[in-house]
């Protein structure tokens, strides 16, 4: 009497993964929740450290522009929610594609590569932004309620595991529409090469950068106000949004922006940068002039195809990756010559820096002014080279050491039994 | 149905009188008497029990409420008895009095008043469980809009607390403490026979705008109701099985009468305003501990993190909660209603209105109408009855699309709402630009419920009911452009949201009656087949051309964020009671229920559940007649009993995947849930007993109930990390609750005369809850949650050791000695939200025409408070903050102003006394005479004047009691209404 069936507006895992279509929507589904991940992050990591200033004074806001989160924060908890929460879905993927039938194996090869991408880019997000992080490889509830923290350097293994994997299981080309909305081979490669990087080894993450930048795939653009239009040739991957807007966009309809570059950071920018023209704007208030990101550019959203895309990896930073791998191997002019690639496409002149020091130096330097509001990489660099201290300090009164970890937010801790709280919180 | 179920009741008793009835003229030449009997309204009154005083001669009316009886005694008295009715006594002399009219009164508050259970009906005196019930009177006597607010301060047991004033707003009832840790702890709601949604409706994207979580039954019209009926203990609520471990609310709706047509217009009007504001710093208190802040923590204010000392005018000032909240409110409701019916077929026909402004800024707006019709049949021989009721209401309430308690407490005195060219300020969140952001609800509900009945043959009666029920809920929420923060990037945007729940229920039942020894047999068996389907869909659309477009959806440049809902609920169950009733001085009763719900997985779907109750009227005994005469009523009751609780989402045992978000065009898939395949019921075990006494012929009124109630195998969505992908999933914990209590009440007719009346009565609970055990506490997810040992509403914070006096620091005990105050090592149990005690105070006065009744609440409790940020950020503190430490050498509790977020640890120690007593309810009529109307056709008129939460005595320092700190909730509004009814 009591016996119902499925609802039918949901589907049984059985049935996911014996169709293609299906496994291509829960494929795809995974980059919905990593993009909400990410817009809640980026701001709040720019006004974190010394690339953005903010007017927003709530409570959670300003916890970040003062330099002091609390275990409270919410966005400290949504960032981790919904970077595990994709983990889940790319977790789901890899376990229901074992067992799977009926579906070719090129298809099965492209999404359990695309599952092992998210997974690993989702991992290398919270290691560097929490610290040694819960690594966490299985959707079974038993595991992972009781689970610990794994030193940060098991995790990177997995996060570099995970995308040889899925160099090995992706294709060249863009999966389904064509469009850089999904991983494809060189995505993984591209994040391969920075993990190696922040991972310390040189070689390979030199290797796997040149494996991109010699895929002939990419190409650095000359207009640098293309560089965040979707599917530009310079772009590796990006990531769709429903809303219509990239939701990255920081420009304001009118009166003072709520996010603005800082004067730190516009201090940075050499003079004849064309990237400051190009990817910062300004607005006169009442007489105060306002500057404010300008990489996205397309604010109102209109209807029909998006013209911009949250760019995630794109050849210019895995220029620099390069530029660094080998400087730090001691191959200076190697090093030099990338590092001038990407400022000359700015319209400066080469970089002066003759030792591997003034060279490491130079490179920091141009991973600040071009990759500002992108990927969280000025917090993720100031913290791998051991600057922030020194750069935070003077900045934000409340600034701590351990500052350069958030959190475990609250709820998780009482939680999980096993999970300990970072330091200073 | 009431008089048909009577019916069955008074059979039996009239097979009982039956001989004693027919005792003979023969023996001596009496007399004759013959006669009706009616109730108020002229309608006769079958199967009621007559007894020439001082005899042993007594007879029953018949159909139509006539009688005839022998006796020798020429002039006496006749002594009327009737279950729902004053017993009455009417002399009578045989000259003059043959033919007698004898109108009974309706007995509504005392021992004989019907009590609704579920299934049948009974009265307080011969019920063997624990039931209150609350009588269209006292709903009558009360201005509200949603019925669950009249339950209010009424019923011992009963915590019932207003969530949002609002018109539309929550409202949270809480049978005997909170039973389950995580599944819903609401009772279970039955109008006429169909279950009801008991909390928000499950669906799809549904908006909780200014008034919060919308209470569906606030859709249902009082002036529709009979009475309402709240089953606590096993007994009355075991045949509710898996749904009646949170207690059981049984609301019936009025019934045609027989009698001449009559023709009832009720109409009235009123205003409301906010009982209370929240106490917050005036312009200069405010400033000063803002400025404190940067001075103590020795930072330099600038225009980013001071716009409110350095950019805004300190000169002006702003009262954001008499902008907001101090608008006053109107309401008009009009209620008509046709009545009538000979013996054979009685119908009722109503129609209600009411309109209520808001006491917020702008045009919201509650509106609620519909129809109720019933119908009744009987055949001429009484075997056959049909009873048909159909009701219709719909409300459409415009709102904001959120609270604006935040920008009403919060916004600081100096905030410029515009620039001077006239735009929004956005310096800090505009409260005043959120009035633009609206929202529209519309509620519609059908219920149809049909019975019907047949005698068999003499006690024996089939009966079926069926019934459906439609609850749809409509929503458009529209945010404009310019109501949204222009620095970060708004689009126009609109959300709709359509909901709907459809049940259908059908009951077939047998009822038998029969006597057997002294005593009668009743027993009942029965089942149920309930099938209920929820759909719904939401989205949202951005982008929005033109603003007089926002709420149409073809408006909309993009469509996101699509979802929708399918939920098929399916229960089925057999029930069964057996009572009997031995000379009305011993009885017993056994229920049995066996259920199956689709909530569980196959397998696990099957639960049984039972009672037995037991009472004893020893006041019905010959020698406490004998030797305590001042006790006029007297029974001891006991019960034992399992109850269920399946109040968890449906489906929670299957593994699937549901639409996602859109993702460049393609809908995409996404994981629904966790999945556990092995969940099943949760189970409450009821004890009860219970003393109840009558003194001075039932004048005063008096009874205890202490019961034990242990709810065990608790469905809980199990709380697990964010990081395992969901932030729940289904399972049984073995954890157990106890909830004991002592629940009193008492009722005194402290008056009684043809003149001056007073009633009073008084409820009184004390309420204890407690966790028993939980294996594992201390590993699981809830460790920091609960303490074993003690009330589930335990508040966790840490300990304040004082604030130094030197430095305006708070000092807090490092309760693991670790070094450092960190959550959870050193969080300590500050106390508990639960109330200690609470109840109400009735009173009824009556003189001549006159009518006074009043209602008084109290509830002893701490609950949290507004807590302040100590001038952190620029926003307003509560008024407590005034005795903080200010300089070197203050001695207080309450630490320095800082810019640093130094609060949160503070506020965490506060857990601030809420008690209250609350004048609920103050209500003033003056029935005018008949003889004076009547040459217009008015057979009654009444004036009135109601009042409602007129006064509230409470902690001067905090917002009204009954609303949390933090929460978005708005208290009960202060209402007075003044109104006519008149009936022709």
């Amino acid at each position: 009497m009591a016996g119902i069936d499925p609802p039918p507006n949901q589907l049984t895992p059985d049935k996911v993964f014996t169709d293609s279509s299906s496994v291509v929507a829960a494929t795809a589904n995974m980059y919905t929740s990593l993009g909400s991940a990410d817009a809640n992050f980026l701001r709040n990591a720019g006004s974190y450290t010394d690339e953005l200033v903010t007017t927003n004074v709530t409570a959670v806001a300003t916890e970040f522009s003062n330099g002091s989160l609390t275990v409270a924060n919410t966005s400290v908890l949504s960032i981790w929610q919904n970077l595990y929460a994709t983990i889940y879905k790319a977790n789901a993927i890899i376990e229901g594609l074992k067992t799977s039938r009926g579906i070719s194996s090129s298809l099965k090869d492209q999404c359990l590569g695309e599952a092992k991408f998210v997974r690993a880019y989702c991992l290398y997000q919270l290691v560097n932004i929490y610290g040694d992080v819960p690594l966490v490889t299985t959707t079974d509830v038993t595991v992972n309620t009781r689970i610990a923290r794994s030193p940060a350097n098991s995790v990177m293994a997995q996060v570099i595991a995970d995308l040889n994997d899925g160099t090995q299981l992706m294709a060249d080309s863009y999966p389904f529409s064509g469009e850089k909305v999904e991983a494809n081979k060189w995505a993984a490669a591209a994040l391969l090469a920075k993990a190696y990087l922040y991972a310390k080894d040189y070689a390979n993450a030199e290797l796997q950068a040149s494996s991109v930048i010699n895929s002939g795939s990419y190409t650095l653009l000359d207009d640098l106000n293309s560089v965040f239009t979707a599917n530009n040739n310079e772009a590796i991957l990006q990531l769709w949004n429903a809303t219509g807007s990239t939701s990255l966009c920081l420009v304001p309809a009118s009166g003072v922006p709520a996010y603005q570059v800082s004067p730190h950071l516009l201090a940075a920018f050499e003079p004849n940068d064309l990237r400051e023209t190009a990817w910062v704007n300004s607005i006169v208030v009442s007489g105060t002039t306002f500057y404010y990101p300008y990489k996205y550019k397309q604010r109102s959203p209109v209807a029909g195809p998006l013209a911009e895309y949250s760019t995630y990896l794109r050849l210019a930073e895995t220029y620099l990756v390069r530029a660094e791998a080998r400087a730090q191997q001691g191959d200076l002019t190697g090093a030099a010559a990338d590092l001038n690639t990407i400022r000359i496409r700015a319209g400066l002149s080469d970089a002066n820096a003759a030792t591997q020091t003034e060279l490491l130096s130079a490179i920091m330097h141009e991973r600040q002014v071009e990759l500002f509001y992108e990927g969280g990489n000025r917090f993720f660099d100031l913290k791998r080279t051991g600057t922030i201290n020194a750069v935070m300090q003077p900045l934000k009164p409340f600034w701590k050491p351990t500052a350069q970890l958030f959190p475990i937010p609250q709820a998780e801790v009482l939680s999980d039994p096993n999970l300990v709280q970072n330091p200073g919180y | 149905m009431k008089k048909k179920i009577l019916l069955g009741v008074l059979a039996s008793l009239c097979l009982i009188f039956r001989a004693a009835a027919q005792s003979t003229p023969n023996d001596n030449p009496g007399i004759t008497l013959t006669g009706k009997i009616t109730d108020e309204h002229d309608n006769p009154l079958p199967g009621a029990t007559l007894q020439i005083a001082g005899s042993k001669i007594y007879t029953a009316s018949n159909q139509d409420g006539q009688f005839t009886i022998y006796t020798s005694i020429k002039k006496g008295s006749l002594l009327v008895t009737f279950i729902g009715y004053q017993s009455t006594q009417v002399a009578y002399d045989d000259l003059h009095d043959k033919n007698l009219t004898i109108r009974l009164r309706t007995d509504a508050n005392s021992l004989n008043g019907i009590q609704v259970i579920g299934y049948g009906k009974t009265t307080k005196r011969l019920n063997t469980g624990s039931v209150a019930t609350v009588s269209a009177k006292t709903i009558e006597n009360q201005s509200v809009s949603n019925p669950l607010a009249a339950l209010q301060g009424q019923v011992s047991g009963v915590l019932v607390q207003t969530q949002n004033g609002l018109p539309g707003g929550g409202i949270k009832i809480q049978i005997r403490g909170q039973g389950s840790l995580a599944s819903g702890t609401d009772p279970l709601y039955i109008i006429d026979g169909v279950p009801f949604l008991s909390a928000s409706p499950y669906g799809s994207g549904i908006l909780n705008g200014a008034n919060g979580i919308i209470s569906p039954l606030s859709v249902i019209n009082p002036g529709d109701i009979e009475s309402i009926d709240l089953l606590k203990d096993a007994d009355a609520t075991s045949i509710y099985g898996s749904r009646g471990a949170n207690g059981v609310v049984l609301i019936t709706t009025k019934k045609g009468k027989k009698g001449q047509d009559r023709f009832t217009v009720d109409v009235s009007q009123g205003i409301s305003k906010i009982s209370r504001l929240n106490p917050v710093l005036n312009l200069q208190q405010y400033l000063k501990e803002r400025h404190d802040a940067f001075g103590n923590d020795q930072v330099t204010p600038d225009v980013y993190n001071a716009p409110d000392l350095l950019s805004w005018d300190t000169t002006k000032s702003t009262d954001w909660q008499k902008y907001f909240y101090g608008g006053t409110a109107h309401l008009t409701s009009v209620q008509t209603s046709l009545s009538g019916g000979d013996d054979h077929n009685q119908y009722l026909f109503s129609l209600n209105y009411r309109n209520e402004g808001s006491i917020l800024p702008g045009n919201e707006n509650y509106k609620k109408s519909g129809g109720y019709f019933n119908f009744n049949h009987h055949s001429a021989d009484q075997r056959f009855n049909y009873s048909l009721s159909v009701n219709y209401n719909k409300d459409d309430n415009h709102t904001l699309y959120s609270s604006i308690n935040n920008g009403a407490f919060i916004t600081p005195p100096d905030f410029p709402v515009y620039h001077t060219d006239g735009t929004f300020n956005w310096e800090i969140s505009n409260p005043v630009a959120a009035l633009e952001q609206r929202q529209h609800s519309a509620t519609a509900y059908l219920n149809v419920n049909n019975t019907i009945s047949y005698r068999l043959f003499p006690g024996f009666d089939a009966k079926i009911s069926a019934g459906y029920n439609n609850f749809s809920l409509n929503q458009v929420a529209t945010l404009p452009f310019e109501s949204q923060d222009p620095g970060i990037d708004p689009v126009a945007t609109a959300f709709f949201a359509n909901n709907t729940s459809q049940k259908y229920i059908i009951e077939p039942q047998l009822d038998y009656v029969k006597n057997i020894g002294q005593g009668t047999l009743t027993a009942l068996i029965g089942g149920t087949y309930q099938r209920e389907q929820d759909e719904g869909w939401s989205l949202e659309g951005d982008d929005v051309s033109s603003p007089s477009l926002l709420g149409n959806i073809s408006a909309a440049n993009n469509i996101v964020n699509q979802a929708n809902t399918y939920t098929l609920y399916k229960y089925a169950s057999l029930f069964s009671r057996v009572n009997y009733n031995w000379k009305k001085k011993y009885l017993i009763d056994l229920n049995f229920r066996r259920d199956a719900s689709s909530r569980f997985g196959p397998g696990k779907q099957f639960g049984n559940f039972y009672a037995i109750g037991g009472a004893w009227i020893f006041s019905e005994e010959n020698f406490i007649k004998n030797s305590l005469p001042w006790l006029s009523y007297g029974k001891l009751r006991s019960s034992y009993g399992t109850t269920g609780n399946d109040q968890i989402s449906d489906y929670q045992y299957l593994s699937s995947y549901g639409s996602g978000l859109v993702y460049n065009g393609i809908s995409t898939l996404s994981p629904s849930r966790l999945a556990n395949p092995n969940y099943s019921w949760e189970t409450t075990q009821k004890l009860e007993a219970a003393l109840e006494l009558g003194f001075l012929n039932d004048r005063i009124l008096f009874t205890s109930a202490w019961y034990k109630h242990t709810s065990g195998n608790q469905l809980i969505a199990y709380k697990i990390p964010f990081l395992a992908g969901f932030p729940s999933y289904q399972a049984n914990f073995p954890a157990v609750i106890q909830n004991t209590g002592l629940e009193l009440d008492l009722n005194i007719q402290v008056i009684k005369g043809t003149g001056f009346n007073w009633h009073s009565s008084l409820n009184f609970t004390i309420p204890k809850n407690k966790l028993v055990s939980f294996p594992g506490l201390a590993s699981s997810s809830y460790a920091n949650t609960y303490i074993m040992g003690q009330d589930l509403s335990v508040v966790k914070g840490y300990k304040l050791l004082g604030v130094d006096p030197q430095t305006g620091l708070a000092q807090y005990a490092d309760i693991n000695h670790d070094g450092k105050i960190s959550s959870p090592g050193d969080l300590v149990a500050l106390g508990k939200t639960s109330p200690d005690f609470f109840g109400g105070w009735n009173n009824d006065f009556t003189y001549k025409g006159f009518e006074l009744a009043l209602t008084a609440e109290f509830v002893k409790r701490r609950y949290p408070g507004y807590q302040p940020l100590l001038g952190a950020y620029p926003y307003n503190d509560p008024l407590s903050v005034l005795g903080r430490w200010e300089k070197p050498g203050d001695i207080t509790t309450i630490p320095r102003a800082s810019v640093n977020i130094s609060s949160a640890q503070y506020n965490s120690t506060q857990l601030p006394d809420a008690s209250y007593v609350r004048l609920k309810n103050l209500a003033l009529s003056y029935t005018v005479k008949p003889g004076l109307l009547s040459r217009m056709g008015v057979s009654s008129l009444k004036i009135y004047v109601i009042g409602e939460n007129l006064f509230v005595l409470a902690n001067k320092n905090r917002f009204d009691p009954e609303i949390s700190g933090g929460s978005t909730g708005i208290p009960p509004l202060k209402t007075v209404t003044a109104g006519l009814k008149a009936t022709f």
